[in-house]
């Protein structure tokens, strides 16, 4: 089976796990003292784990592109940061949503929050860095440079809630020793951080794709040989300049 | 890399900038400024206000540290960079001297806005010396975060704002050590964790920047 090929299977299963985490989240055991507002952990845990997943990529491919120098690192860095910042906003807009009725605001000084919210904002930096800059090299070659720096967010992002007094509940499934979970929250949890993988495989490809569609069209303007506007233009002959 | 070159250099950006005049004449009248509306905003109870000015003066130091990093006998002056690679100046000394005299610079705004937050706000002045060696953490951290910043987004339009972008969420251990120096001073708390915190996040910075410089200038000449 070719890659193209295997592309629509990673959709459908994207889209079929995605659907069954969805189901699940509307079937898991009711929370004692929150009640259905919890079920909003189904999607916001999993956010959090990709917008982590999504930027360590981003670190391994920016080593990989600083390295080997192949453009095809650079995509995949390109790819997994949008993806991240996506997810990262999501994360943040559902723990604001989940705040106000638990904690009775939209938005406090919390260092679980405020370290999340400058993480959005560092990788909302290197895609404006991006943009910013024409030649593709040096384009690659700074963005790997500060995928490698806002990487030192994440573990501080992550520990927060364990260095500091927080309102944020420290972690329950990735910490030392059991998960501190109902088993069937945690189950419908766990499905639907395979769901929110699987649709973060499919996004990275389908945006990899449009990464190295745009390399190919930018290269064929570049080495073009078709005429351009101007060839339509001569210079006139030094005897026509003479018969004027 | 040839240490010898880094004096010469450091004191060539600051004759630049002393020339210039755009820290002394911009910079530091534009965050007294800021600091001014910011107490003018809060309103006359003075009890707030000796309890906000650190963090603020800490706030518009960051804010206004990023324009001193990009101030224009840095970026506004490319051909300078250029000649000193094609002189065969190791990239990592020319970071190492504009991150240095970013620092220095960023030291006399704090040492111009420490007098006028202790005018404005009246913070209690307890533990200065744990604040002296706070303050010169944040500047070089400030400073060589800013120059790293500057050198990512070299030649892009959207220069002014990006670095701020960049700068202003990584420095938040400096800052954050910064204000728990003086909180805790006033508390008889002890500064050292905040103060080993901002250390390592200027040896993280620092690090960063030098490995940074040869990958940065590569190809940009």
């Amino acid at each position: 089976m070719t890659t193209s090929n295997r592309r629509p299977l990673i959709d459908v299963a994207a889209a079929s796990l995605l659907l069954t985490g969805f189901a699940g989240a509307l079937l898991a055991p009711t929370d004692r003292l929150q009640g259905d507002l919890q079920r909003l952990m189904y999607v916001h845990v999993p956010s959090a784990w990709l917008a982590y997943l999504s930027f360590a990529v981003t670190l391994v491919a920016s080593v990989a592109r600083l390295r080997t120098r192949r453009d095809r690192w650079d995509d995949l860095a390109v790819s997994s940061v949008e993806v991240g910042v996506f997810f990262t906003a999501l994360t943040l807009a559902t723990g604001s949503l989940w705040g106000k009725p638990v904690w009775g605001v939209w938005w406090t000084w919390d260092p679980r929050l405020v370290t999340t919210a400058l993480l959005f904002l560092v990788y909302l930096a290197y895609l404006g860095v991006r943009r910013g800059i024409v030649d593709p090299d040096v384009r690659a070659r700074r963005s790997a440079i500060l995928g490698i720096i806002a990487f030192v967010q994440i573990p501080i992002v992550h520990m927060s809630v364990v260095w500091w007094r927080t309102l944020h509940q420290p972690p329950t499934v990735l910490k030392p020793g059991q998960p501190s979970m109902d088993t069937a929250m945690l189950g419908v949890l766990l499905l639907n951080v395979v769901a929110f993988t699987a649709t973060y495989a499919a996004l990275v490809r389908r945006r990899v794709d449009i990464a190295r569609a745009e390399a190919a069209a930018e290269d064929a303007l570049l080495s073009d040989d078709s005429p351009l506007a101007g060839d339509a233009v001569t210079a006139p002959t030094h005897v026509e300049v003479l018969d004027v | 890399m040839n240490g010898s070159l880094l004096r010469p250099l450091i004191r060539a950006e600051l004759r630049a900038e002393l020339r210039a005049g755009e820290v002394v004449m911009t910079t530091i009248p534009f965050a007294a400024s800021g600091l001014l509306v910011a107490a003018i905003a809060i309103g006359a109870d003075t009890p707030l206000l000796r309890r906000v000015g650190p963090g603020m003066l800490w706030t518009i130091v960051l804010l206004f540290g990023s324009f001193v990093t990009l101030r224009r006998t840095v970026s506004g002056e490319p051909t300078r960079q250029e000649v000193l690679t094609l002189l065969g100046v190791d990239p990592v000394i020319q970071w190492v001297a504009r991150a240095a005299s970013s620092t220095v610079l960023l030291l006399g705004v704090i040492a111009v806005l420490v007098p006028v937050t202790v005018v404005i706000y009246d913070p209690p002045l307890t533990g200065l010396a744990a604040q002296a060696v706070a303050a010169v953490l944040v500047a070089v951290g400030l400073g060589a975060l800013g120059t790293l910043a500057a050198d990512l987004t070299a030649s892009t339009r959207t220069r002014s704002s990006l670095v701020p972008l960049i700068v202003t969420p990584l420095t938040l251990p400096l800052i954050l050590a910064a204000v728990q120096v003086q909180e805790g001073a006033v508390y008889a708390a002890s500064p050292w964790p905040w103060l080993l915190l901002a250390a390592l996040a200027d040896v993280t910075i620092v690090l960063a920047g030098l490995l940074a410089a040869r990958t940065l200038q590569e190809g940009a000449v």
